[in-house]
Formats: C-alpha cells, sequence, structure tokens
C-alpha cells in the first residue's frame, strides 16, 4: 500500500515527472539557443517561469464563458493522469489501465485546452482551437494507427507488456520502422511543436488558444505543454525505442528523442494548416502500411 | 476590487486568506523568479521605428534577451515588463491605456528613445498627444535617438530592479 502510494506521488509518479519535464523543456530551449548560436536560458528556466506565473494576477474577460477557468485544471489533470499510466523506466505508477484509456486522456487534454480557448471567446483564441482541432483529426489518425501495430505485435493492451517484451527481444523500431517514424511525427504534432506549432502560431495570432490566460492558469496550461513532453516521449521509449529496465537507460534515451526533437524544431518552418493536413494523411498511409504487415505476420 | 501587492484580490474570505498565506511562504521564491523570469511586450507607438528596431535587437543572437530568462510574448496578458518605444499618437492612446490595464500586476512600463520620453523630433506634430509618462505611470527611461542596444539591455535589468520596489516592500 505505502509503496503503491510512494508510486504514485514521488516515483515514478507525479513528483518525479513533473520535475524532469520541467527540466526536459530547459533542455529544449537551450538546445534550441545553442542551435541559434545564443546563450540561452539556463536548464531550470522552466522552473522560474512557472514559480512567476504563479505569483502574477489573474485577468477574467468579461464575455468569457463559464467554462473559463475551469477547462485548464481539467487539462492539466487529465495529462497528468497520462503520465501516471505511462511507463517509465520499466514501472508504472498506475497499473489498472491500458492503451485505451492512456490514448483517451492524451486526446482529452488538448481537447480541453481547445475548449478553453473556446471559451474565453477572443478571435484569436477561437482561432487558434478552431486550428488544433483540426489538426487533431490530422495527427490523431497516425498517432493510433502507429500505436496499434505493437499493440498486435506484441498482442497486449498494456503498454507495460510492450515495454517488456522489447528488453528481451529487440526495438519494435527496427522491425516496423515506417511506423515509428509516423509515431516521432504524431508526436511532434501533439507536442505542437515546429513545425505543427499551427495552433499558437505566435505571428498570426498572438498566443493561439491560450491567448486570454494570465497567472495561475496560464502556468497550468504551460505545464500541461511540458508534461506532455515528457508522457510522449517515454511513451515513445517504451513502445517503439527498445523500453527501459532502469532510469538510467530510459533517462539516455529520452534525452535522445528530445535532441531530435529540437533539431527539427530549429531546422523547419510553421506548417499552414491546410499542409498539416495533407502531410497527416499521406504518413497515415505510410503508417497503415506497417499496419498492413503487422497483420499479415 | 483592488489587488495587494501580490497581484490577487484580497477581499477577506477564507480562499483568499489561504491564498495570501501561501504567497506569504513562498514570497522568497516567487520574488527570485520574478527577476528571473521577465516576459516583454514590445510595442512601438508611432515614432520613426528606429527604436523598435533597435528593441529587436536584443533579441537576436548577438545580444540574446533569453539568456536572462526573458522571452518576447504579443500578448500583453503574458507580460511582465511593457517596452513601449515612439511618441504617443492621438489615435493609439485609448489602445495604449488598454494594453496597461490589460497587464497582469506587478509590472514594469519601459519608456524607450526620446519621442516616448519628451515627443522628441515629434515634438510640435498635430496629432502627437504628449510624453509617455502623461497617459500611463512609467518606471525606466532609455533615452537615446535611437538608444543602443545596450542601453536598452541596461534599462531591462534596471526594469527588473524595479520589481524589488514594487513588490518587496
Ligand atoms: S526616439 Fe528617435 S529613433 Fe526612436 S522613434 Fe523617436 S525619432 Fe525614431
Amino acid at each position: 500500500m505505502i509503496q503503491e502510494i510512494f508510486n504514485i506521488i514521488v516515483y515514478p509518479g507525479l513528483l518525479f515527472t513533473v520535475v524532469l519535464s520541467l527540466v526536459y523543456s530547459g533542455i529544449l530551449r537551450k538546445l534550441a539557443a545553442r542551435m541559434q548560436s545564443r546563450i540561452g536560458p539556463p536548464v531550470w528556466q522552466p522552473f522560474l517561469d512557472i514559480i512567476k506565473l504563479f505569483g502574477k494576477e489573474e485577468i477574467t474577460p468579461e464575455q468569457a464563458k463559464p467554462g473559463f477557468g475551469f477547462w485548464p485544471f481539467v487539462a492539466f489533470a487529465s495529462i497528468l493522469i497520462a503520465a501516471l499510466l505511462t511507463p517509465v523506466a520499466g514501472m508504472v505508477s498506475l497499473d489498472s489501465g491500458n492503451f485505451i484509456v492512456l490514448i483517451y486522456f492524451l486526446v482529452f487534454s488538448p481537447a480541453c485546452l481547445y475548449l478553453a480557448g473556446l471559451a474565453s471567446s477572443n478571435p484569436y483564441a477561437v482561432v487558434g482551437s478552431i486550428r488544433g482541432l483540426v489538426q487533431m483529426f490530422s495527427y490523431e489518425i497516425i498517432f493510433v494507427v502507429s500505436l496499434v501495430v505493437p499493440m498486435l505485435f506484441v498482442n497486449s493492451l498494456e503498454p507495460l507488456v510492450i515495454n517488456n517484451y522489447q528488453l528481451g527481444s529487440g526495438w519494435i523500431a527496427s522491425s516496423f520502422p515506417l511506423a515509428a517514424a509516423a509515431f516521432l511525427v504524431a508526436v511532434l504534432a501533439k507536442l505542437e511543436l515546429p513545425p505543427f506549432h499551427t495552433p499558437e502560431a505566435h505571428q498570426e495570432i498572438v498566443s493561439g488558444y491560450y491567448t486570454e490566460y494570465s497567472g495561475f492558469r496560464l502556468a497550468l496550461i504551460e505545464m500541461t505543454h511540458i508534461v506532455k513532453i515528457f508522457v510522449l516521449l517515454s511513451l515513445a521509449v517504451a513502445v517503439f525505442f527498445g523500453g527501459s529496465g532502469d532510469p538510467l537507460i530510459f533517462i539516455i534515451k529520452t534525452l535522445a528523442l528530445l535532441i531530435l526533437l529540437s533539431v527539427i524544431r530549429v531546422v523547419l518552418a510553421r506548417f499552414r494548416i491546410d499542409h498539416v493536413l495533407k502531410f497527416c494523411w499521406i504518413l497515415g498511409v505510410i503508417a497503415l502500411i506497417d499496419l498492413i504487415r503487422v497483420l499479415m505476420v | 476590487m483592488d489587488n495587494n501587492r501580490h497581484g490577487y484580490a484580497d477581499n477577506g474570505s477564507g480562499a483568499d486568506m489561504v491564498k495570501g498565506t501561501l504567497y506569504r511562504i513562498l514570497e522568497k521564491p516567487l520574488n527570485y523568479a520574478r527577476r528571473k523570469s521577465p516576459w516583454i511586450l514590445h510595442l512601438d507607438t508611432g515614432g520613426c521605428n528606429g527604436c523598435a528596431i533597435e528593441t529587436f535587437a536584443i533579441l537576436s543572437p548577438r545580444y540574446d534577451m533569453e539568456r536572462f530568462g526573458a522571452l518576447s510574448k504579443g500578448n500583453p496578458r503574458h507580460a511582465d515588463i511593457l517596452v513601449i518605444s515612439g511618441a504617443v499618437s492621438r489615435k493609439i492612446k485609448p489602445m495604449l491605456k488598454r494594453i496597461y490595464e490589460q497587464t497582469p500586476e506587478p509590472k514594469v512600463v519601459m519608456a524607450i528613445g526620446s519621442c516616448a520620453i519628451t515627443k522628441g523630433v515629434f515634438h510640435d506634430s498635430y496629432n502627437i498627444v504628449g510624453p509617455l509618462d502623461r497617459i500611463m505611470p512609467v518606471d525606466v527611461y532609455v533615452p537615446g535617438c535611437p538608444p543602443k542596444p545596450e542601453a536598452i539591455f541596461d534599462g531591462m535589468l534596471r526594469a527588473i530592479e524595479k520589481f524589488r520596489e514594487k513588490v518587496e516592500k
């Protein structure tokens, strides 16, 4: 019992996830800065940003609809639950879920943020939310199709089983490279990192769906983004990239994926929203090839 | 409802008392974080754009504002420091007031360039309504036409110090 509570609260549960994901997001910013030959912020900068945002005044627009104050909390809570269901270093904090629940919470959390954008009745926020929803229709398909491949291959709905299977018999990414590549692109799109930051396009629509948020709730939204980076990276490691049995291997693998993401983030410019759709549908077809292959095995 | 110096409305209810106690406990890390993560909003109010270009220079890799934790935000709700350059024209005055009010407390205002400070070369123009400090409280003045990026940087660091005066009394 005490062991379970420790697993949920400290390691590999909430505390470990939140601290490590803040550090990861700091590393992401630092790497981007170094690649642009800047010095960049210190690695612990996200901690400072979040603490500062907790201390700022909160402004609620007069025309905000009822859900305005409520959706950021739901989004943050559901990404935390997703974090508890993801295998971290060969352990799952809450071992009562499977892939279906995980996929559900990973969809639910951004959907809440888009609802928050719609509730704030700001034209920029509404445009951002609609773009986000359109983008969701495109990347969720590749995300799910490529996730189904390891599920069928190992014949299990438990992320942990797939993780442990790979510890014995090699990376699934080596036998299904197309699905793994499509999964990484879906991760990039789910994280709304460039080239998929269309919903919050800073040069076009201010800050997208979270334009109207300030203070505490903005901190929650930022935390949702930051924890999502960690959740999806650990999911990628557990499902495609060999799994991980101990924390060191886990951190090395997730950091390698993080470096890959930050290179893509610095190199590419933003897609237009219709290009996102076309691109993701093509990738969906590519992921389908691997799905057919796994069905024929 | 007035906001107190921590930037939240205190009307004596239970939730506000809890909030107040939390803020008192967390005051030290909070103040440290405020100085280390100033997000700026740059706004050009209608000068010749010289100051705007010099302000954008501090975002560039050469000067790299982000090493102090500062980010450039296009949105007053996310900003801590308002960096305002150029002479205030009649058209932008109401917008300027709204942007000031939309910025959450605690905030600091910087006036960049002679135009924002004294109207500068536009002093006898028919549609320039006045120096910036007639319209909103200004905390830091950076003189020059335009000021060098180093000077704007220095002003930004002084603006960060202003948080100390404003919040940590
Ligand atoms: S101070 Fe000089 S450089 Fe700056 S906006 Fe005014 S005229 Fe242009």
